[in-house]
């Protein structure tokens, strides 16, 4: 029997399917950190999974070598969960955009960071709906004119930092997908973080969000969080997430807190055990 | 004498009748009786009024009864609320407490039943014996016990059990209060009632609700994953695997929303686990997207249902059949799934064992719908086939054919697990040969539509799962070639699980029935009862229900109405879901007859009844006073 088994191998994370991303769309250079940075984890491809919803930047896992799924949308958050909680050993990272995150999927990213599960999700911030061929997304600026805004923007957007830093999510970084090194090197703290761990990628769309020029202007806003920077005061945190005029990138915040994993190994210490539980014994709770 | 018994006892807030109903029910169970106990609430989170039914027999019973022998009440304004619901036989002992003031004229009963009422003092009884009126049920348990040869096995430990945190006193109180009211009955109430219950004791038997049943059985089944949404009336599985997974290494988890549940279900069963969601009717229509995705991504999950009336809020806390179209045909697409319906409170369990089964060997997700008259009575079940199919085998399995390097002490000599191609009870996995050659493909088209399956872990089995069509390998697709040649695939699997899965439920086995009833789920209790009484009046007559809903036996279904002179058809909802199921693929007898209303009770004997005598040609020699009288009981 043995011989005939597959032994876990090195393999990288790409494969061989080419993205049908458009040029100089920001999710390539996320796909290629995030490959990276698995790589250089020496994690397998056997026991890893990216799971995503809907979206051009939920098409990501497609391109991945290992398990995953690309669900429906605004639910790959509850569908890793699932999978988190069933195969603890597994590492489980989601990817996803703006609206699939914050708009028709809000709902589940405040319950994963109240459980801390120990998941890393990488949200790739476009401000636009791009699949569907540029319509208004969450994080959209007021005045921009999409296909559903006609005569721009009108309502605030949500800003990703300070909403995750107000759930009270243990990781909080931002990173730009132009960026790279940073990038990959952020995607590796997260996944090694033990709990949820968030990062706002911002990952521009050419096509519909302002062209190639969107790099030029965002290159000059560019500025990593210093060493200065407290990563466990909340409040600093909150006044980084809090300021517009730059695009600040790094981490944010940490806290160390108990994970969804630690408290399910608590609770389960917690049941009452007969040695074996046995459904024999609940049967006759019922006699 | 009497071998068949049914009582009410209704009161408010505080009474304790919801407690006293269980405990006079364990009792009977205890002593080996059947027993069927319906609980009914006014709309109250607290207080407020509350009403329990107690049906006893030494025979089988297959549903709660209509009427009512005996009428036990505090007040007569708590009947008020319950009258639809307690209605009396004709020569039904009543019994009310002195305590009660309503002039006769305003007492809600017809007026025959008035010269006929007892008073009994229960609150000061139970202030004279041990000082609190709040023992006055169970002071009434003891007038009960007394009163009709109730069997009392089981009544102290049962005290002694639900009082235990309260402290000794307080069950010495109980206990004693119990023996007050029987002895008041010795000295005082002798003469009321011919009516004793006549048994012998038998074993003792399990005594469970449809919704705890269902969780049992997902349990026994290997489920080791239960993500869930409170929602009336289905909590109460979400509650048991709350209780019961976490002490068998499972995982039970609360979800944000129903959507939620839905999708952490299908995402553990990715990760292969044995996973299942229940929710009710509104909680089916928020799942519905992502059972779809589990349909196209070809993943194994079961969803309970436990129907109330609908649409929208509908009456949440009352039983309805209306579920079956959103059942079989909510999904957006073509969109097939496996649906089952249990008729009682044993294929509760059964069905959760079945689900699993069809849904692991046909990687698809399986509804199991209940409802709520089924998930909230406590019904005994007789001679239970336990069994326990647990999932730690297919983890050595898995461990020893794909991981090997893994294996450690905990799992024992490798060597148990040599030469095991399949897993013990799990879904078509593909061969650690497969995935070494690379040759394996995810959603390969195969005769029966079931394609192996890798599970995270196993190596070289890598593919991400999608909701987007796809090819065999499970690439994304649009080409049509590829979408009608996977619908096919999907669809393949129905037809062999029709082969596979003849699954209906049968009453009254009789050569050449005349009169065919057919009916699904928990209607088939009464239905059985109705077939029983006109086979005694002399109309060979037979009831089936399929368990199976989708894909439904057509086959057989079609063979047995073939040889029947008269068909009626029987559900509880308005909109004839299941006649117009069953009328678009299969052809009715010529005489054929419907009866349906919408729900908020259960289907009684006397309505159903009452149609087939009115409307059923019956033979000469049919005994239509024998049915009649029951009709008038």
């Amino acid at each position: 029997m043995t011989d005939v088994t597959t032994q876990v191998e090195k393999k990288t994370f790409r494969n061989h399917v080419k993205p049908i991303w458009c040029p100089g769309c920001g999710d390539h250079s996320v796909l290629a950190c995030l490959v990276k940075a698995l790589d250089s984890l020496e994690l397998n491809i056997t026991d890893t999974a990216v799971i995503s919803g809907i979206g051009c930047s939920s098409r990501l896992p497609g391109y991945m070598s290992c398990y995953g799924m690309n669900s429906i949308h605004g639910r790959a958050i509850p569908i890793a969960t699932g999978l988190k909680m069933g195969r603890p050993e597994m590492t489980v990272v989601i990817t996803g955009g703006d609206g699939d995150g914050f708009a028709i999927g809000g709902n589940h990213v405040m319950h994963a960071v109240r459980r801390n599960i120990d998941l890393t999700y990488i949200m790739m911030d476009n401000g636009i709906y791009g699949l569907t061929k540029g319509q208004v997304s969450p994080t959209t600026p007021i005045g921009y004119k999409t296909k559903t805004t006609a005569y721009g923007a009108y309502e605030k957007p949500i800003a990703p930092l300070e909403v995750m830093l107000a759930y009270g999510c243990t990781y909080v970084a931002q990173a730009f997908s132009a960026d790279m090194p940073r990038l990959q090197e952020l995607i590796v703290e997260a996944i090694k973080y033990p709990g949820f761990s968030f990062i706002n990628v911002i990952s521009p769309c050419v096509t519909y969000r302002g062209g190639s020029q969107i790099y030029k202007d965002l290159k000059p806003l560019l500025k990593p969080i210093g060493a200065e920077h407290d990563i466990h005061d909340w409040d600093a945190a909150h006044k980084i997430a809090r300021d517009k005029t730059r695009l600040h990138v790094g981490v944010l915040y940490q806290e160390r807190r108990e994970t969804y994993q630690e408290t399910q190994d608590d609770l389960k210490q917690r049941a009452p055990h007969a040695e074996a539980p046995s459904v024999v014994d609940i049967a006759k709770k019922y006699r | 004498m009497h071998t068949d018994l049914a009582i009410g006892i209704a009161g408010s807030g505080g009474d304790g009748v919801i407690l006293l109903g269980e405990l006079l029910s364990k009792a009977v169970s205890k002593a080996g009786l059947n027993v069927v106990l319906t609980k009914s609430f006014g709309p109250q989170i607290r207080g407020g009024e509350s009403s329990s039914k107690i049906r006893v027999s030494d025979k089988p019973l297959s549903y709660a009864g209509d009427k009512i022998d005996a009428l036990l009440v505090f007040h007569w304004a708590d009947l008020m609320r319950f009258k639809s619901e307690l209605v009396l036989k004709r020569d039904a002992v009543i019994v009310v407490d002195e305590i009660d003031t309503t002039p006769e004229d305003q007492i809600p009963l017809p007026e025959h039943y008035k010269g006929r009422i007892r008073r009994v003092p229960f609150e000061q009884i139970a202030l004279d014996t041990v000082n609190t009126k709040q023992a006055k049920n169970m002071v009434m348990a003891g007038v009960v016990n007394e009163l009709f040869n109730w069997p009392d096995d089981g009544i102290v430990d049962y005290i002694q059990t639900r009082f235990a945190k309260k402290g000794q006193e307080l069950v010495d109180q109980n206990i004693k209060a119990v023996q007050a009211g029987r002895d008041y009955v010795k000295n005082n109430l002798h003469d009321v009632t011919t009516m004793k219950l006549e048994y012998d004791r038998r074993e003792s038997q399990i005594f469970i609700s449809g919704n705890d049943a269902f969780a049992f059985g997902c349990l026994c089944a290997g489920c080791r994953f239960m993500a869930g949404y409170p929602i009336t009336p289905a909590s109460e599985v979400l509650e048991f695997m709350a209780r019961e997974l976490p002490r068998f290494d499972g995982i039970c988890v609360q979800a944000e929303d129903e959507i939620s549940a839905m999708c952490m279900t299908v995402g553990a069963s990715f990760g292969g686990i044995k996973a299942m969601t229940t929710t009710s009717g509104p909680g089916l229509a928020l799942k519905q997207e992502a059972i779809g995705l589990a349909v196209i991504a070809e993943l194994p999950v079961v969803i309970g249902d436990t129907q109330r009336g609908g649409p929208s809020t509908g009456l949440p806390t009352r039983t309805e059949q209306s579920d079956l179209n959103i059942a079989i045909y909510g999904g957006h697409g073509d969109c097939p799934r496996v649906v089952l319906a249990a008729t009682d409170v044993r294929e509760c369990y059964e069905l959760a064992h079945t689900a699993f089964e069809i849904a692991g060997a046909y990687q698809t997700p399986v509804i199991v719908l209940l409802d709520q008259y089924l998930g909230h009575s406590l019904m005994t079940v007789e001679g239970i086939n336990l069994r326990h199919k647990d999932p730690k085998e297919d983890r050595k399995w898995f461990v020893a054919n794909y991981r090997p390097e893994n294996w450690n002490e905990k799992h024992g000599n490798i060597k148990d697990y040599e030469g095991m191609d399949k897993a013990p009870h799990w879904r078509l996995c593909p061969t650690p040969q497969e995935l070494k050659e690379e040759i394996y493909k995810r959603y390969t088209l195969t005769d029966n539509g079931v394609s192996p399956m890798s599970i995270p872990g196993m190596p070289g089995g890598e593919y991400t799962a999608v909701g987007i069509e796809h090819n065999e390998h499970g690439g994304p697709s649009s080409s049509h070639v590829d979408h009608q040649a996977q619908s096919e695939k999907r669809f393949r699997k129905f037809e062999d699980i029709a082969q596979k899965y003849v699954l209906f439920d049968k009453s009254c086995d009789i050569d050449q029935p005349k009169l065919g009833i057919l009916t699904w789920g928990s209607t088939f209790g009464v239905c059985a009862e109705i077939c029983d009484l006109l086979n005694q009046a002399g109309l060979p007559t037979q009831v089936i229900a399929p368990t199976i809903m989708y894909p439904l036996p057509y086959k057989q279904i079609q063979d047995w109405m073939n040889g029947l002179e008269q068909l009626i058809t029987v559900e509880t909802n308005f909109g004839d879901q299941f006649y117009h199921y069953i009328k678009a693929f299969l052809e009715m007898p010529e005489k054929s007859y419907h009866y349906s209303r919408a729900g908020g009770i259960p289907m009684r004997l006397s309505e159903v009844l009452n149609f087939i005598l009115y409307n059923i040609e019956l033979p000469d020699n049919f005994d239509i006073e024998f049915a009649q009288e029951r009709l008038n009981w």
